[in-house]
């Protein structure tokens, strides 16, 4: 606990504000990785942290970094104690030892490379020498995955980082990028919430989408009853209804919740960043 | 004289209480008006404009910052949610720049603030009073950050009023410019069209003064506007009919001033200081003053004027004229001093002069000499009052000074008496030594009887011998004794007459004016009562009217006859009865004696003789009796006539009264006319007092009537103081024998002697006699015996109805 009021307040003192101590001791940090804007994102997770906080008796508190690797790098301090992010998952971050104890309900996601509907580019070798988009070099299914199976093929492609999932996808629509690699999964509520039509040059194999992890500091009793209150969400009126409101922020579609989930679930992210080509992805082995 | 016109420093005072608002000009009024109320309504038009402007801007800036909260917030949250308070910073600077922001803040949750503030304030250049007036104020608006339900802090906007303020300053500023501009080009304007339509009223400004001093010439010519061309032609006009008015008034008061000349009245004018204006002509001669030297004279110096009777100074009626305001006449018995001490009775009248606006200039008097007039009048009035003869009131004027007594004794409860007399020889005197004798007697008297009374007492001559005193203050005892005085001063008196000597008497009745008197009728009759009874009682004596005397209520029963014998002459409630006279020998003619009856009123049934004829005698009424007999007898003669039968005398009574009134004489003449009797139809029968009493007349009436066929018969012979002298003078034709002696004469052997011995006489002298009273067959057998002619009386004859023979001879000759 003295460690992360002593992280908190560097972080505090970092942006000059020397009374921010006090109030950033309150809860337990919860990180995001920025999968969407940080507006999007506190409007999506802090209504279900304070329904969790509140049944877990854990206070949780939404934290994030100003882009995904800046989050990353704070994953890899271990400076949330509870997170929702697969970073934990790269070389640089898995010292930090967070382990898994919950997924959202949802099916696994997979690393796509799409274009819209009515781009001439119609496999990934059409992608050679052009511009691809991609969310950053943090995403992992968005840039690590498809990126590494376009340098399997041999396919060279200039990439262009929007800076998250949201910018890329929206880049993609506007005609910016030719081709993005995707979360399929994001890539599918984006175009059902902004009615755009798309085609998958590329899939990969699924990856289980951003897990829930907690920090090993964090007491198994309050990891627990913090899983419990994730798991039992779905379950509650309450819960499910605040579930259905912060799927209605991001137009996410059913089903909503979380389910109970471990370290082995995500062996395949490991798997990946052993034998990875890619090496300026965030936590890519150099 | 007119009043003098108001001095300097009456019209500074004048000019010093009038309102500041009435020294303007009218261009000034104007200036004044118009700026007025175009500041009034560009103040309110200003005032309204920069409060809607405030308004506007306030709920502006609270839009402004309603907006600018809310782009803030959602600046802000993205930063807020990951911490990132640098940019927060940035953003917040960024906003200050904008003017309308004095300073932003954001406030996390933890209460940790950032705040960013205009750096450069803008200048205020707006003045304080405006600041006020315009009252916008900048405001703090706050919003809190929340983000899926958590509040990440607050952003609060202070916001700056100074821009608003600077713009409804410009906007109040450039209305401000506007009306200024407006005021200016509206005097601009006013002075210009002033200047240009007041040149037409300088012009007649000056053609005004030139009117105003006598120059009635004074013409402008036209120009200027249109109103004032009319207003030009207007004064033009009124100028030319002023100039004509003048010139009508001077000759109208030409006229006026020799018509005042000419007129035969005096007239005096004065100012309403009574002040002499003027006098005409005959007030000059009339005051002594002529018109120069009177002129402004004292009214009081010129026209002095006092009463007649007591000298004093009479109020000039100018006096009351100028205090009431109305026409008012002089007193009477007014007389005017001259100015070298001649009196003229004058009568006057003064009225008020009045300008138009009802106030009194002055005051006109006309007057006129009256001197004559009232002489004539005071002449006039006087013998109205007096009896010629004595120069005593008469009985008109005593009456209506006993009138003024009888008021004052029931208005003061005083007791006054009045003594009436009536001298007793005088009809002596005058019947032997003629009227002129008869009046020097009554003179003499008359200076008698002055000298017993006061000089507020009234002596006055009521008729032939009656005289009247009235005495004031006095009861009936003393005038009883006053009345006793004369009595004895008549008694003493003696009045010579040529070769004769009379002694005067009278009968003096006397009776009290009080409270309880009715009127002055009843005084009088009472007076006269008292009077004919001192006369019943042996002359020469006093009688005090009393109402419990029985005798003379008796009498003064009488009068009440007096009315009800006048009302029966109007109304012709007077019949005709008939007696027959029977001949007692063969030759006889048919005779019947005429009696009046009255019919009474109400079943009262018909009215002997002897209830009114005494009344009748008494008070003169017995002429008017007479007349209506004579002329219904001869009307129902000629009717019996008309019907057949001839050959009757009527009997007609005549009483003294009668025959000594010289008109009945002329009366009966013209009702012979008007009948044509035949001759020795009508017998009138003459009483023997009567006949005595106006012997020449009596005498004179026989011998006329005679010429028309009548014949004459004395009756109740033997009754008065009968003298066979007088059958001698009187030529009558019958003796009516006194029935007194005729009914007793059976057994009464004086009675029969003088029945016997007046049948005897009248036989000797050629004169049928006639015995009245006959009641009874033997009275009948012994007229006979004794030669009498005729015979009347009940056994002979009932009266009745003349109607009834009139309508037997109907019958009898089928009429």
């Amino acid at each position: 606990m003295r460690h992360r009021i002593l992280a908190l307040c560097a972080a505090v003192l970092s942006l000059g504000l020397s009374s921010a101590c006090a109030a950033e001791a309150r809860g337990y940090s919860f990180g995001v990785l920025n999968q969407r804007s940080a507006l999007l994102t506190a409007q999506y997770w802090n209504p279900i942290l304070e329904y969790v906080g509140r049944k877990s008796g854990v206070p949780l508190e939404l934290r994030m970094g100003k882009t995904a690797p800046e989050t990353s790098g704070m994953i890899g301090r271990g400076e949330f104690d509870f997170v929702y992010s697969n970073t934990i998952f790269i070389p640089t971050n898995a010292p930090a030892g967070y382990r898994v104890f919950a997924r959202p309900i949802e099916p696994a996601i997979q690393g796509q490379i799409v274009v819209a509907e009515d781009s001439p580019i119609r496999s990934i070798k059409d992608l050679a020498g052009k511009e691809m988009g991609f969310p950053s070099l943090a995403a992992f299914v968005g840039y690590a995955v498809p990126m590494n199976a376009l340098l399997q093929d041999g396919i060279k492609v200039t990439p262009v980082f929007a800076g998250n999932q949201e910018g890329i996808m929206g880049q993609l629509k506007a005609g910016r990028v030719p081709a993005a690699g995707v979360n399929s999964q994001v890539m599918r509520d984006f175009a059902r919430r902004e009615n755009f039509r798309y085609r998958a040059l590329w899939t990969s194999e699924d990856y289980f989408n951003l897990p829930l992890a907690a920090h090993p500091r964090i007491g198994a009793k309050e990891v627990r009853a913090v899983q419990n209150a994730f798991l039992g969400m779905a379950a509650d009126v309450e819960g499910l209804k605040i579930l259905e409101a912060s799927a209605a922020v991001i137009r996410q579609s059913a089903p909503y919740g979380f389910v109970g989930a471990g370290d082995r679930e995500y062996e395949n992210y490991h798997r990946y960043f052993k034998t990875t080509l890619v090496k300026d992805c965030d936590g890519c082995p150099r | 004289m007119m009043p003098d016109p108001p001095t300097a420093p009456d019209s500074a005072r004048k000019a010093a209480r009038t309102p500041w608002w009435s020294r303007l000009g009218f261009l000034a009024r104007l200036a004044f008006i118009t700026a007025f109320a175009l500041a009034v309504a560009g103040g309110a038009m200003l005032y309204s404009s920069v409060k809607s402007d405030s308004a506007w801007h306030q709920a502006n800036l609270a839009t402004q910052a309603q907006t600018e909260l809310e782009s803030l917030a959602a600046v802000v949250a993205e930063q807020a949610v990951i911490g990132d308070y640098a940019t927060i910073q940035q953003s917040l600077s960024a906003r200050v720049r904008r003017d309308n922001i004095d300073s932003v803040r954001f406030a996390d949750a933890g209460g940790a603030a950032i705040r960013a503030e205009m750096v450069e304030p803008a200048r205020r250049s707006v003045p304080r009073w405006f600041r006020q007036l315009a009252a916008v104020d900048g405001g703090t608006f706050s919003h809190d950050i929340l983000v899926g339900g958590r509040r990440y802090g607050t952003v609060t906007v202070q916001m700056s009023a100074t821009p608003a303020l600077d713009q409804t300053w410009a906007g109040f500023l450039s209305h401000l410019l506007i009306l200024t501009l407006a005021l200016g080009l509206n005097f601009l304007g006013i002075l210009l069209t002033l200047k240009t339509g007041l040149r037409p009223l300088d012009a007649l400004g000056q053609g005004a003064r030139r009117l105003g001093g006598g120059d009635f010439s004074a013409r402008i010519p036209p120009q200027g506007s249109t109103e004032m061309r009319a207003t030009i032609s207007t004064f033009n006009r009124m100028a030319q009919d002023i100039q004509g008015l003048l010139a009508q008034v001077h000759r109208e008061k030409e006229l006026a001033q020799v018509t005042l000349q000419s007129i035969g009245d005096a007239v005096i004018t004065t100012d309403a200081g009574e002040w002499v204006t003027y006098l005409n002509p005959v007030a000059e001669n009339l005051t002594g003053w002529s018109n120069a030297e009177a002129y402004g004279r004292p009214l009081t110096e010129v026209f002095r004027i006092i009463n007649e009777f007591n000298r004093e100074a009479v109020e000039t009626p100018v006096d009351r004229v100028l205090r009431e305001g109305v026409i008012v006449g002089l007193a009477n018995h007014t007389v005017l001093i001259a100015r070298d001490g001649r009196e003229y009775a004058i009568e006057d009248s003064a009225a008020p002069i009045r300008d138009r606006d009802d106030e009194i200039l002055g005051v006109v008097m006309v007057f006129h000499d009256v001197t004559e007039k009232r002489e004539m009048a005071r002449e006039m009035s006087w013998q109205a009052s007096h009896d010629p003869l004595t120069g005593l009131a008469n009985r008109r004027e005593f009456e209506r000074r006993l009138h003024q007594l009888l008021h004052t004794a029931k208005a003061g409860n005083q007791v006054h008496a009045l003594i009436y007399m009536d001298l007793d020889q005088f009809k002596v005197v005058n019947d032997t030594c003629g009227h002129v004798a008869g009046d020097e007697l009554l003179r003499q008297v008359t200076v008698l009887l002055q000298g017993k009374v006061r000089g507020s007492d009234t002596l006055a001559r009521l008729g032939g011998d009656e005289f009247g005193v009235l005495l004031e203050c006095c009861p009936v005892e003393k005038a009883s004794r006053i009345a006793e005085e004369m009595i004895d001063m008549l008694k003493d008196f003696r009045f010579p007459w040529q070769d004769k000597t009379f002694m005067v008497g009278a009968s003096i009745g006397v009776s009290a004016i009080s409270v309880a008197s009715t009127d002055i009728h009843g005084i009088l009759s009472a007076a006269d009562t008292a009077c004919y009874i001192a006369k019943e009682r042996g002359r020469n004596r006093v009688q005090v009217y009393s109402a419990e005397d029985a005798e003379l209520a008796s009498r003064h029963g009488e009068m009440h006859w007096v009315s009800r014998i006048s009302d029966a002459i109007e109304q012709d409630a007077f019949c005709l009865h008939f007696q027959r006279i029977s001949p007692l020998h063969r030759n006889g003619r048919e005779h019947l004696e005429i009696l009046v009856r009255m019919n009474g009123a109400g079943g009262e049934g018909l009215i002997l003789p002897g209830a009114f004829i005494p009344a009748a005698e008494r008070f003169g009424l017995m002429p008017a009796v007479d007349r209506w007999v004579v002329s219904a007898a001869l009307s129902a003669y000629r009717r019996r006539l008309e019907l057949g039968v001839d050959g009757e005398t009527w009997a007609i009574n005549l009483s003294g009264a009668s025959l000594g009134d010289p008109a009945f004489l002329h009366f009966v003449a013209g009702e012979f006319e008007r009948h044509t009797p035949p001759r020795g139809a009508i017998c009138f029968e003459i009483t023997e007092t009567a006949a005595i009493g106006n012997l020449p007349r009596v005498a004179a009436f026989i011998r006329e009537m005679k010429g028309s066929g009548c014949s004459f018969a004395l009756d109740d012979f033997g009754s008065g103081l009968s003298s066979f002298a007088y059958l001698q003078n009187l030529a009558v034709d019958y003796l009516k024998i006194d029935g007194r002696f005729v009914k007793n004469m059976t057994s009464n052997a004086s009675d029969f002697a003088i029945v016997e011995s007046v049948n005897r006489i009248g036989h000797a002298l050629g004169i049928e006699t006639i015995a009245e009273f006959v009641e009874n067959e033997e009275i009948l057998t012994r007229l006979r015996s004794i030669g009498v002619d005729y015979a009347q009386g009940y056994h002979v004859h009932k009266p009745q109805p003349l109607d009834d023979l009139l309508e037997s001879s109907k019958l009898a000759f089928g009429g």
